[in-house]
């Protein structure tokens, strides 16, 4: 009996061996993740280490320097009000990463609690079901415009209205997910035990739900940034003395053609950001499910 | 209307742009055209709307003066100013419908009536246009259908940036002076269009694919 036990669990040891082995080789073999994983911790990197990096104001204004181009003294040049581009820059990183950051941590918080209730309770899947489909069916940025239209701009307000547009689709997901969870054997067993539905849905259930979820934060994550530079650039974002990549686009839209790099910087920042977390997602996903295209396969 | 007009002409610029990218794309997979499309439509899901556009102008207008900067007339001199605007709103969403029609293609050519077309001796062009095209097709609708409801709200930035007095003005003054009643208005509407057009993908379906008739068993 324990020779038999010894041996299983030396099989078992050798057969997570060479999992790892094999995620080890996956991870290798895509290089859209570590592309990806590598440009998002630049730009964090930046946005994190500015303060210490530079003492510059990235408000302050020196009206002899307005508009100069991209030298040894300015990196990137200077705007209309002679402000350091470089470092507006960075600090446009902080905001925009931050925006999209908490945008993402929010709407999954609220979408897992309401997708995993919704999947266990009918009742209130057919409420918050509802809830969703009327705002999905609203477009995301007019939604979000509305909002902020009516709560006032501050970057709060623009976190806000973007967690609400972005919830549902998060909600969506986590159902889907934890529909097919809630049928498997063991979630019916945990019934059978008389586990209490907490803890069957926190438990049980939600673990299930985490790979999907997490590919969908970091797409949700870049949106925000989408999103968050399209508002502040219509006017509807983060307010104007601060630094942000959407505020500096905006700000560009009067000059650019006397000064093309006041808008081909932030613009490049906002390509580079969200075409890390975009593969970033991508890879996450073909790491975690090796049946889609990319992964294994080939 | 001149939104309206904006959005067709960007939806056909998408359509002509992705469908047969996205078909050679998958059908060369692994080469360096698929590379090269792959990482095009990557690169147009980074970029913001409006950023294409100043890009555009930029370039076409500011370097090479090939198109008016801003504006819009009427139906006439229409196209001129309307190109770019259209083409910065189709290129974002060409780079959706590319991705889906490559995936969906993709999945359809491994199938084994694409293997018995082949081995019937058909051409390599009907296999992939009449067989795999034919199966792909309600993938490829579903995205076109919801790259319609994104353009919608894309025009918003766009018209502002472009000057052309659209839906997208008429919503970004209506914010700018708090005008809520004409915002509830924009949003009703544009709401209304949306669930509309998904409806119309709805009744496309069940031509695109005689199975998903409803009604039929």
């Amino acid at each position: 009996m324990s020779l038999l036990h010894k041996n299983t669990s030396a099989v078992s040891e050798a057969v997570f061996k060479e999992q790892r082995q094999l995620r080890r080789e996956r991870l290798l073999a895509s290089p859209g993740l570590i592309i990806g994983f590598a440009g998002f911790a630049v730009v964090l990197a930046l946005a994190l280490l500015v303060p210490a990096l530079s003492d510059t104001d990235p408000n302050a204004m020196v009206v002899i320097d307005r508009l100069k181009p991209p030298s040894g003294e300015h990196l990137l040049g200077t705007d209309e009000f002679g402000r350091d581009l470089f470092v507006r820059l960075m600090y446009g990183a902080r905001v925009s990463l931050w925006v999209g950051g908490c945008v993402a941590v929010f709407s999954c918080v609220l979408g897992v609690i309401a997708g995993i209730y919704a999947s266990y309770f009918k009742i209130l899947d057919h409420i918050l079901m509802r809830i969703c489909d009327g705002l999905i069916a609203i477009p995301g940025i007019l939604l979000a415009i509305a909002l902020i239209a009516a709560l006032g701009t501050s970057s709060w307000n623009v976190i806000a209205a973007l967690t609400i547009v972005y919830t549902p689709s998060v909600a969506r997901t986590v159902r889907a997910s934890a529909m097919v969870i809630r049928e498997q054997p063991y979630v019916e067993a945990a019934k059978v035990q008389g586990f209490t539905n907490f803890r069957i849905l926190w438990k049980l259930i939600l673990p299930g739900v985490i790979s999907p979820l997490t590919v969908q934060a970091s797409f949700i994550f870049a949106q925000a940034i989408i999103s968050e530079a399209s508002l502040s650039f219509l006017g509807a974002g983060v307010p104007a003395p601060a630094a942000s990549w959407g505020n500096m686009l905006q700000a560009s839209k009067l000059i650019f053609s006397k000064a093309p790099w006041t808008m081909i910087c932030p613009g490049a920042a906002v390509i580079l950001c969200v075409l890390s977390l975009n593969l970033l997602g991508d890879g996450l996903r073909d790491f975690m499910d090796p049946r889609t295209e990319g992964g294994a396969k080939k | 209307m001149p939104t309206l007009s904006l959005a067709v002409l960007a939806q056909i610029i998408a359509v002509i742009l992705s469908v047969p990218l996205g078909i050679l794309a998958a059908y060369r997979r692994g080469t360096a055209l698929d590379l090269a499309a792959v990482s095009v439509s990557l690169l147009g899901a980074a970029l913001p709307g409006f950023l294409l556009s100043m890009f555009l102008m930029l370039f076409f207008c500011v370097y090479h003066q090939w198109f008016p900067v801003a504006g819009y007339v009427g139906l006439g001199e229409h196209l001129k100013y309307l190109f770019l605007p259209a083409l910065s709103l189709g290129i974002v969403q060409a780079a959706y419908i590319t991705r889906m029609t490559r995936a969906s293609l993709l999945e359809t050519l491994y199938k084994n009536y694409i293997r018995t077309a082949r081995s019937k001796g058909l051409k390599e062009g009907r296999v992939v246009m009449r067989y795999a095209l034919k199966n792909a097709a309600p993938a490829i609708l579903t995205a076109v259908g919801q790259s319609f409801g994104s353009l919608i709200t894309g025009t918003i930035v766009t018209e502002t940036l472009f000057n052309i007095p659209g839906i997208g003005m008429l919503t970004m003054g209506a914010i700018n002076r708090r005008d809520v009643f004409v915002i509830q208005g924009v949003v009703l509407f544009v709401t209304l269009l949306y669930v509309l057009v998904n409806l119309i993908v709805d009744i496309l379906y069940g031509f695109v694919d005689p199975r998903l008739q409803p009604g039929r068993k």
